[in-house]
This record gives structure tokens, sequence and C-alpha cells, in this order.
């Protein structure tokens, strides 16, 4: 990088200045650069390091099409195999644990799990320093940060009665819905309320009186324990249901709020590599 | 700037190009030096321009990711501040565009500036600031700024950087530099004096 000799001043600047143009600029001049604190530069290195690379994709060249008397055969196994599939079973979506940023693992049922490892149902809990992502086939990604505790149900059917549930007993999450299955639902619950998702990007997060949901775009119908009386949050809004009874208020989300959303909707749901069972 | 500040961006010493190569490669040893050559500038530069702790650490990650994205398009032997810089730019500009960043702004206008600092205990609208005031002030007075004049007079007298600089990063010309950047010296000036007074009214 190169400088000038006429930083504002110099030359065309300075003798031009009036004095509270000067006692400004000197001013200016000697504030403090800002410094971030060591666990926000690990927390950035970290996620530079992981960096958002897109997953290297090989395509292989096509091998010319030839006819094989043994593909007679092979067509039928193939579609009996699909109508088995369709029809005689519900083989299941999977959770995959995404991603751990703070930490190289997480605790899953009591066990240690890392990122790539698919998960049946069961308790997820953050420290008080880390991060999960947890995806759910094409239909759900969801972020669980520090000091937060989630149980995941049972993975949903492949093919009908695609939903999912999600119990947050502390802390937040923000997660985002709708790859390729429209009609999939989610259900969130946490001790004070139930929520129904359709196809959007929201948060959730639990203080000590209350849980709060907080809704980006898209639909998201809240159920107080105490009322069943349902209400349908509005884009962009928030409500607090509280644990005492008081009637849920509802407000705008918070910028804070508003830009970890957009976040969250512009990365969308990811692509996950093959899975490791466990 | 005290003398334990990291250094502006005029300060970087570009990195080797052995380095460089690694970094395009994106070998992890060689992103983390990277990353510490540049992280404290992306920083200071966001921070000073923006609103809020959250908010600049939230800026300077996503100009890390763009820049982890991208970071393979590097020129080998050439430096990379500018391109680092210009990311950081960009991704302050997109914030500032933003919805979530208007919505802020109306927030603020609703709620008002906030109390001013608390004066020192010297009397009389001569008394001369401590420097935490001077600091709340100029900081106070920068953040009413327009984002294109905020911008352009943090580029040329806190990042020290030339006209020709700002004008190849901003892609503006030289000329329209210097006549938004006179504008924005008038109007930061005007603005810290009536700050100034109304803090030394209070005092």
């Amino acid at each position: 990088m190169t400088r000038d000799d006429d930083i504002n001043g110099g030359a065309e600047g300075e003798m031009s200045n009036s004095p509270d143009e000067t006692r400004a600029l000197e001013a200016l001049g000697r504030l403090e650069r800002p410094l971030a604190s060591s666990d926000t530069r690990e927390r950035v290195r970290d996620a530079f390091l992981k960096g958002g690379a897109a997953p290297e994709i090989v395509v292989q060249p096509e091998a010319p099409f030839r006819f094989r008397w043994r593909q007679l055969i092979a067509i039928p196994i193939a579609a009996a195999i699909m109508i088995l599939l369709i029809f005689g079973s519900t083989p299941s979506e999977r959770w995959t644990l995404t991603d751990v940023i703070g930490a190289d693992s997480v605790e899953f049922g009591g066990a240690i799990a890392s990122p790539g490892v698919t998960l049946s149902q069961g308790t997820i809990t953050t420290s008080d320093s880390s991060e999960v992502e947890v995806q759910l086939g094409d239909d759900l990604r969801f972020r669980m940060l520090a000091s937060s505790k989630v149980v995941l149900s049972d993975p949903p059917g492949r093919w009908f009665g695609r939903s999912a549930v999600v119990h947050l007993e502390a802390g937040e999450i923000y997660g985002t819905t709708g790859g390729t299955h429209p009609d999939f639902a989610l259900q969130l619950e946490t001790p004070e309320a139930y929520a129904e998702v359709h196809g959007t990007t929201f948060a959730v997060f639990r203080t000590e009186d209350a849980t709060c949901f907080c809704l980006w775009a898209g639909a998201l119908e809240v159920t107080p324990k105490d009322t069943e009386e349902s209400l349908d949050l509005p884009v962009e809004m928030r409500v607090y249901v509280y644990k005492d009874g008081r009637p849920p208020e509802i407000q705008p989300i918070s910028d804070m709020e508003r830009m970890k959303l957009s976040m969250t909707h512009d990365v969308g749901l990811v692509e996950i590599p093959e899975p490791e069972d466990r | 700037m005290s003398p334990d500040s990291p250094a502006k961006w005029t300060d970087a010493t570009p990195l080797d190009d052995e380095t460089l190569e690694d970094v395009r490669r994106r070998v992890p040893q060689a992103l983390n030096t990277f990353f510490d050559h540049y992280f404290d500038r992306v920083y200071g530069y966001v921070a000073t321009l923006v609103r809020g702790r959250d908010l600049a650490e939230d800026l300077t990650q996503e100009a890390f990711l763009r820049m982890h994205r991208a970071i393979d398009r590097l020129e080998p032997g050439r430096d990379p501040s500018p391109w680092v810089f210009t990311v950081t730019i960009n991704t302050v500009r997109d914030y500032w565009r933003s919805r979530r960043h208007r919505d802020s702004e109306r927030e603020v206008n609703l709620n008002g500036v906030g109390e001013l600092p608390e004066p020192n205990n010297a009397s009389g609208p001569e008394r001369s600031l401590d420097q935490k005031e001077e600091a709340e002030l100029v900081r106070r007075a920068l953040d009413q700024l327009q984002p294109a004049d905020r911008e352009v007079i943090v580029l040329r007298n806190y990042e020290m950087l030339g006209t020709e600089e700002v004008s190849r990063l901003l892609d503006v010309s030289r000329d329209a530099i210097r006549q938004r950047h006179s504008r924005a010296v008038a109007r930061l000036g005007k603005l810290y004096a009536e700050l100034l007074g109304t803090s030394q009214g209070e005092s």
C-alpha cells in the first residue's frame, strides 16, 4: 500500500481546514485502534480456516452407452427394489452433525461425536465455548450456540409424514428449513411453548423466565402450553412466551438477531458428505 | 493511537511469495499466517466504521469467509493487502446497503444517540477533554456521518491512505475522492464542535 503526502491533509487539506475541522481530525488521529478479544480472534480464525469452501465435486466422464443383455434382467429387478423402497418401508432421513466450532467434538447422548457422524434420537449439549451445526437431510439445518441443550426426535420417514421434533431445553438455536420437500414441518418445543415451522428461517432461545421465537421469513405458528391458543408470528418479529402465564409479547427482532437470521438464511442447507454411522 | 496499537494498513509488510502460494492452495499453516497478518487490520477498520462490537465481529468474520472463498484468486507475487482491504470495504458496504443496517439506523434515530460521556471534574467552557471523552466525542461524530463520508474520512485520516490509494480502493476518481473528503471533513468538524459544545455546556 502506498501513502500520499496529502493525508488531509497535507497541502490540499490542512491549509484550508477550520479550527473545528483540525481539532476533529486531530482527535480522530488519536483514536485508539479497536482490538478484538482473543476469543473473537480464535472464533474468526476457526471460521476462516474451515472456511465455507465448497466441497470438491469430481465429475466423471460419461462412459459410452452399450446395451447389454444383463440390463434386460437388471432393469426389472431395480424397478422391483424401488417399489419395495417406496411402498414397503419408510427408511429414515438422518440427523448429521455438520460442524462443531470451538471444540473438536461434542457430547451426544453421553458419548463424544465429531463432525460428519449421523445421529439418532438423543440429546446434544454444547459447552460454554462451542457451537454445533446439525442438519436433517435436505430439510433442516440449525446451529446451536454455546451453552445449549437440544433433544432430537427420531429422524422422520423419508417419504410420508415428513416432520421432525426439536426440543430446546436451554440456550439458543438458529435454523432454516425448506429444502426439496415443501411439505416438511418442523415442530419446535420448549418447556413453555410449541411452534410449528414451515419453510423459513427462525431462531429460538430460552431465558430464565421465557422462550423467545424469532421469525425471519415464512410461517411460524406459536402455541403457549398454558393456554393452547396459537398465534401466527409476523415476519421479522419475535414473541416471548412467559413461564408465569403472562400473555405473550410480540416485538420487532433486534438488529443482532436480524443479522444472524439473515446469515443463517443466506447459508441455507449445506451439502452433506457421505456420513459415517454411529 | 497508542504505541501498542496494531499497525494500520500502511504499515503492513507483504507476506513472502512462498507463503502466499500456500495460502492460495489453502494450506492450513499458511492460512494461519495470513490470518494473523491481517486480522487486527481488518477488525480495526471494521470496528472503527460500524457501531457495536458484536456487529464488528460478525462483519470481520464475514470478510474472512469471503476471503477464504476467493483466496485462490490471489495473484502470485503481488501484495495481497489491497485485495484484503477491498474485500473488507465491500463487506462493510454490503452491510450498509442491507435492510438490517437501515433498520438499525432507524432504531438509533428513534432512541436518540444516548448519553454524552460524563464530563471530567474541571470546570469552565475551555477545560480540556480527557482522552476518553475526546475518543467518545469523535466516535459519536463519526457515527453521525453518512456512511460514504465516514468511509472516506477513516480511509484518509485514520488508515492514512493517500487520495490515489483510496481512489483505487473505492473505484472512484481522485477528484471525486477529494471532494467527498473535503465535504466529510467539514461535516465532521461541525458535528464534533456541536458535540463538544454540548458536552462542555453540561459540565
